[in-house]
């Protein structure tokens, strides 16, 4: 290589140590913002969210069903008794109402039982058929 | 640079925009430098490289080195350059032709860094093309074929361009002192 050649490559260091007094980058390009798509995304989960919130707000309120037990049927009972039904209700707050006199005998008749009552009856009935 | 990061470029990627500018801004300015003798010139030079980059990096269809390609953009900023300094008054022109010259000691024993501006000084007094091809061939380090590229000529015209240039160079300082 030449002399010339030599020195030229020699002083090409110094010719290299020169850098830009700046940022070019940051001086040309537009600031860095938001992506449009994800902003998007955001908005539209954002307006989801919103929708979501007033639907909830104003949505009237709905009773929630409970589970009703089944309740054994209250049997009404009938006071028959006079004096007692022209008590006045302020005296009592619940009339009570006794349809069956507790005197009288629920229990169902044998056949037996049954017949000899049906027998009396008729006797009954031709007696008095004479009577007359 | 890589292919991804120059092709995200193309697409208008700011990242990929921003590295490529900052791994060349300083290639643009010391060429700017080199070639107008004026810092302040040179500034506004690389400024306006920059701003052509941004503009047809899109269009770059990767024929060439995107660095020999952006070297070619930088040389025809400074070449308009150059023209609008040669069209100032002679008091202004010669006020920025001074600060390309450096005065050639006669010491000997002159230090290497003075050998060096003394270099760059006599490169000043170059031919337009001579020292462009200078430059990118011996500063650059690019080859004959980018240089030729880049100055938009045969490579034929640079090894002869170059030639012309080197034997300039050797006259001047065999006619100094102690310096060949």
């Amino acid at each position: 290589m030449s002399s010339i050649r030599k020195q030229l490559a020699q002083a090409r260091a110094d010719y290299r140590a020169q850098e830009y007094p700046g940022n070019l980058a940051h001086d040309l390009l537009p600031p860095r913002k938001i992506t449009r798509y994800p902003s998007i995304f955001i908005s539209a989960l954002s307006g989801a969210a919103l929708a979501a919130c007033l639907i909830l707000a104003f949505q009237p309120s709905i009773p929630t069903p409970t589970n009703v037990a089944i309740q054994t049927p209250i049997k009404p009972t009938l006071t028959t008794q006079p004096a007692v039904a022209a008590q006045t209700t302020t005296q009592s707050e619940t009339i009570d109402f006794t349809l069956v006199p507790e005197s009288m005998d629920l229990s169902v008749p044998s056949w037996d039982a049954f017949q000899e009552q049906a027998n009396q009856s008729t006797e009954t009935t031709a007696t008095s058929r004479e009577s007359v | 640079m890589d292919a991804l990061t120059i092709d995200k470029a193309r697409r208008g990627n700011r990242d990929a925009l921003s590295a490529l500018i900052l791994a060349n801004q300083d290639v643009w300015y010391r060429l700017a430098v080199g070639l107008l003798g004026n810092s302040e010139a040179a500034r506004d030079a690389t400024q306006e490289t920059a701003m052509r980059f941004l503009k047809n990096i899109a269009n770059f269809n990767g024929d060439s080195q995107l660095r020999t390609w952006s070297i070619g953009i930088a040389l025809n900023v400074i070449r308009e350059h150059r023209r609008q300094l040669s069209l100032r008054t002679p008091e202004e022109y010669g006020f920025i032709a001074s600060e390309r010259r450096i005065s050639p000691s006669p010491d000997h024993s002159a230090s290497l860094a003075e050998h060096h501006a003394l270099l760059r000084s006599l490169l000043t007094d170059l031919p337009d093309r001579q020292r462009e091809a200078i430059t990118l061939r011996f500063f650059e380090e690019l080859s004959v074929d980018d240089t030729a590229a880049a100055m938009n000529c045969a490579p034929g015209t640079i090894k002869a361009t170059v030639h012309q240039a080197l034997r300039t160079l050797r006259s001047k300082l065999s006619k100094l002192k102690g310096l060949i």
